[in-house]
């Protein structure tokens, strides 16, 4: 029994169904990776997850509790919101003040200074804000909550290089720090793959996998060198991704690696490394 | 401040400049009509009545609209009336304004319907009593500068203080909570519905009149349905705060209804 747990969830739009029995169990204090393509589903079971939207059908359990209008279990989780939830007129400053009335372990003097390491004034507009900024808003207020669950919906959507780097670098120094349960909800999955410890894959509405991102990792890797030589290798395999670059190949071949496949390719003179979560994503989901 | 549940402390600072704003401009235009009837030649009597406009960006800025002004001799002072009116369609206007915003807010604070449902009632009854009693004291600030008549006493005669007081809350009670009950109306529609809402009093006036050809006596009825529901007959204030009040529990209802499985929309 898990933390959070998804009993048999559907939701329906209408006629679009955008979660089918969707059944998942989420244990305590690890960092998971919800990972899906456009319109997947991600953000409707975030949505059910937090009380914005209702289930057609299933429930949603946190310690054995209901979610659903259940006043304990929502003020356990925090939820960066793709939404825009604030008031437009309302400042930074005020926000951060806000947030401490509704979780009194939000952390005010880390918001101001997670504020002045992305360059956020805190006597800003939230309407004022550029759409990066108005992420980095949203991240702060998550990151100070100290909820023991914290949720990012697309945490990175508009943000530059250096202020991803900066919310991957604060986000592990907060975890290590006083571990909590994150879940990453995001289409970019290869700079998140690093952070995760866990992946769930989403396809129209079906969780199509759920393992340790190290063991994901291992039904994959890439194999390269002489583009004559790799494709002798990967002959009887399946190849789930190839590039080329002049002469030379690399190819993703789905399936683990035993020590026959490292002979072979050591005989071949190839080299083998992990595959990139991304292209195994892609395989995945397509 | 501290002792009220979050929601409803939220709620009544989210209120504050509105009401604010509102009670600057009444206190204005009352300044500019004792200054205006105090300095005219000829000594005058000018008869006010304060009135609301909403203005874009939702906060309502009331206008005195001078009705009549006639000359008298040896009067310097001035009538006014009709501050719970102006009051009352400050707080519809206030009840409309009350809910999406917040409610979006609130629920990206962990804030259910049922708890945001519970302490806005509260948050309402709050600001409708603060507006009773600031009208009360205004209503009788205004008696010792000049004529100042609350619009309980137009109706009922003179009652008591108590009997206006009770009335006057029941009365913005009923203003705020018809504006949520409106807004929650418009939210929860799809928007062929919001069109239907919006047109649907010409349609009832419509139909009512056709109704009135036919039968006859429709619009006599409903006349004495409102003269009974604010007690005019009896003058019995007491009548129509209670009625006003089932009317404010009747439409709380139908809010509660209307936000229990309300989503939370961008």
């Amino acid at each position: 029994m898990g933390l959070i747990e998804f009993q048999n969830v559907s939701k329906n739009y209408g006629q679009v169904q955008a979660l089918t029995q969707v059944s998942l169990n989420l244990e305590a204090n690890k960092i998971y990776g919800l990972l899906g393509r456009n319109g997947a589903g991600k953000t409707t079971m975030l949505n059910i997850l937090t009380n914005k939207i209702f289930p057609t059908v299933g429930q949603v359990l946190l310690n054995c509790e209901n979610v659903t209008e259940n006043d304990n279990a929502q003020t356990q989780m925090f939820y960066m919101s793709e939404m825009n939830l604030y008031p437009e007129g309302m400042r930074v400053g005020q926000a951060f003040r806000w947030t401490k009335e509704f979780y009194p372990n939000f952390a005010t003097d880390y918001a101001h200074s997670l504020a002045q390491k992305f360059g956020l004034s805190t006597k800003k507009k939230v309407k004022a804000l550029s759409t990066g900024y108005n992420s980095i808003f949203k991240l702060i207020i998550t990151l100070a909550t100290n909820a023991p669950i914290i949720i990012f919906d697309e945490p990175i959507l508009g943000l530059d290089a250096n202020h991803r780097d900066l919310f991957y670098k604060e986000l592990l120094a907060k975890y290590n720090e006083t571990p909590q349960t994150v879940i990453i909800s995001t289409h970019l999955i290869d700079e998140v793959a690093d952070i995760l410890e866990e992946a769930i894959i989403i396809k129209s509405g079906d969780i199509i996998l759920q393992q340790p991102v190290e063991q994901m990792l291992q039904s994959a890797y890439t194999v390269s060198g002489e583009e004559s030589k790799v494709d002798e290798f990967a002959a009887d395999k399946k190849v789930i991704h190839q590039e080329m670059l002049g002469r030379f190949k690399s190819a993703t071949i789905y399936g683990e690696c035993h020590s026959e496949e490292r002979e072979l390719a050591a005989s071949l003179n190839l080299d083998i490394t992990s595959a990139p979560l991304q292209k195994l994503f892609i395989y995945l989901t397509n | 401040m501290s002792i009220l549940p979050k929601v409803t402390k939220y709620q009544i600072y989210d209120a504050k400049n509105a009401v604010l704003i509102y009670y600057l401009v009444i206190l204005s235009l009352v300044a500019l009509v004792g200054v205006y009837s105090s300095s005219t030649s000829s000594v005058s009597v000018v008869d006010v009545t304060i009135s609301s406009n909403v203005n874009n960006s939702g906060l309502e800025a009331p206008t005195a609209v001078v009705k009549r002004e006639q000359s008298m001799q040896e009067d310097n002072s001035f009538n006014a009336s009709g501050l719970e009116g102006s009051t009352a369609i400050f707080l519809f206007v206030l009840g409309l304004n009350l809910f999406k915003t917040s409610f979006k807010f609130l629920s990206a604070n962990g804030v259910t319907r049922r708890r945001f449902f519970r302490e806005n009632t509260l948050a309402i009854m709050i600001i409708a009593a603060l507006l009773t009693i600031i009208d009360t004291i205004m209503g009788a600030t205004f008696k010792l500068l000049g004529h100042y008549q609350p619009l309980y006493e137009q109706i009922y005669g003179n009652i008591t203080l108590l009997n206006g007081i009770v009335w006057a809350f029941a009365y913005y009670l009923a203003a705020i909570m018809l504006g949520w009950f409106i807004t929650m109306l418009y939210y929860r529609s799809s928007s062929l519905l919001k069109i239907v809402i919006s047109i649907s009093p010409a349609i009832v006036f419509i139909g009512l009149t056709y109704l009135n050809r036919i039968w006859g006596h429709v619009f006599s009825t409903i006349g004495q349905f409102f003269i009974k529901f604010w007690s005019i007959n009896n003058l019995n204030s007491y009548v129509a705060a209670r009625n006003l009040l089932l009317f404010t529990v009747l439409l709380g209802g139908l809010v509660f209804l209307l936000m229990r499985r309300a989503p939370v929309k961008d």
